[in-house]
């Protein structure tokens, strides 16, 4: 029986451990923009999934010339939200998030709010705003 | 019968950052002092105060109904609010926030929005709470005064 640690370290190849961490590496940096470079719909995220302000936004999914996936309100105007990353995803015409598809010009009714802390992991799509986002709570 | 329109609320104050969440809105007509409890019900608010650990609160949101809950934790913060008081469970819904926590006929804070976190450092699994700025924080926030019949702050003016 072998015991964790003991196996022979000359003969663990260095490929065979960094090729999974590279992988990882790539894919967590894969992660961190949702949207834009592929002609998917740009999407500003956040990383806050340990809490979440439970006001009710409700409008048309819309994206404005940037690429930048935008609410259409009812009462006239536009407002940006921040998804929360690993609930969010884009293609070229919809928005899934919660694993909901919404397409763009489809009725799209989320809970957020304002944050005090605008640094929570967000990542903001080149072209797209950095304030005046309305933060989408997980669900 | 002419039937009186919507009143028009324009926002005064608005604060969300280290002590608390909170706005105050001015209304084009004269506000009852009441609370909705629960759908259908409606209750005069004959005083405050901000609740202790252990203590039964309860709330209405106009989105999820009426729930009571116990407070397990006062100072809390969410993303960057804090002063937040934490309750025990969670079944709040987007719509809820800015509804009324009370116990009885006392006010005692302003719905916010959930909060997860490890019951113990050991847990692998977290508990959801609703979390709400106390109605003392609320007030001082706003620069407001809490009016009722029985004992109206000096600063309460009918009009």
């Amino acid at each position: 029986m072998q015991i964790w640690g003991r196996s022979n370290p000359a003969n663990t190849s260095r490929a065979s451990v960094w090729t999974p961490l590279l992988f990882l590496v790539l894919l967590g940096m894969a992660g961190c923009s949702t949207g834009g470079a592929d002609g998917s719909l740009k999407v500003v995220t956040h990383t806050n999934y340990s809490s979440g302000t439970m006001a009710l936004l409700s409008g048309k999914l819309a994206v404005d010339s940037a690429g930048c996936v935008m609410l259409q309100l009812p009462q006239g105007g536009n407002q940006y939200l921040a998804f929360p990353r690993k609930f969010a995803s884009t293609t070229s015409d919809s928005l899934t998030f919660a694993g909901h598809a919404y397409r763009v010009g489809e009725e799209l009714s989320v809970g957020g709010g304002g944050s005090a802390d605008r640094a929570d992991g967000l990542d903001v799509p080149s072209g797209c705003p950095s304030s005046g986002l309305i933060f989408v709570s997980a669900p | 019968m002419a039937q009186r329109g919507l009143p028009q609320l324009s926002r005064r104050v608005a604060v969300n950052d280290n002590r608390g969440d909170a706005a105050f809105y001015r209304s084009s007509q004269m506000m009852a002092g009441i609370i909705r409890t629960d759908w259908g019900h409606y209750v005069g608010i004959h005083g405050r105060y901000n609740p202790s650990i252990g203590a039964t609160v309860c709330r209405f949101g106009v989105a999820s109904g009426a729930t009571c809950q116990v407070v397990i934790d006062l100072n809390r913060c969410t993303a960057g609010t804090c002063g937040l008081v934490w309750t025990d469970r969670s079944v709040t819904i987007p719509g809820d926030s800015g509804g009324p926590w009370f116990y009885g006929t006392y006010a005692l804070g302003i719905h916010k929005g959930w909060l997860d976190e490890k019951q113990y450092w050991y847990s692998t699994s977290t508990r959801r709470g609703e979390v709400f700025t106390p109605i003392g924080t609320v007030l001082s926030l706003t620069g407001t005064v809490l009016c009722y019949d029985e004992a109206p702050d000096p600063k309460c003016v009918a009009r």
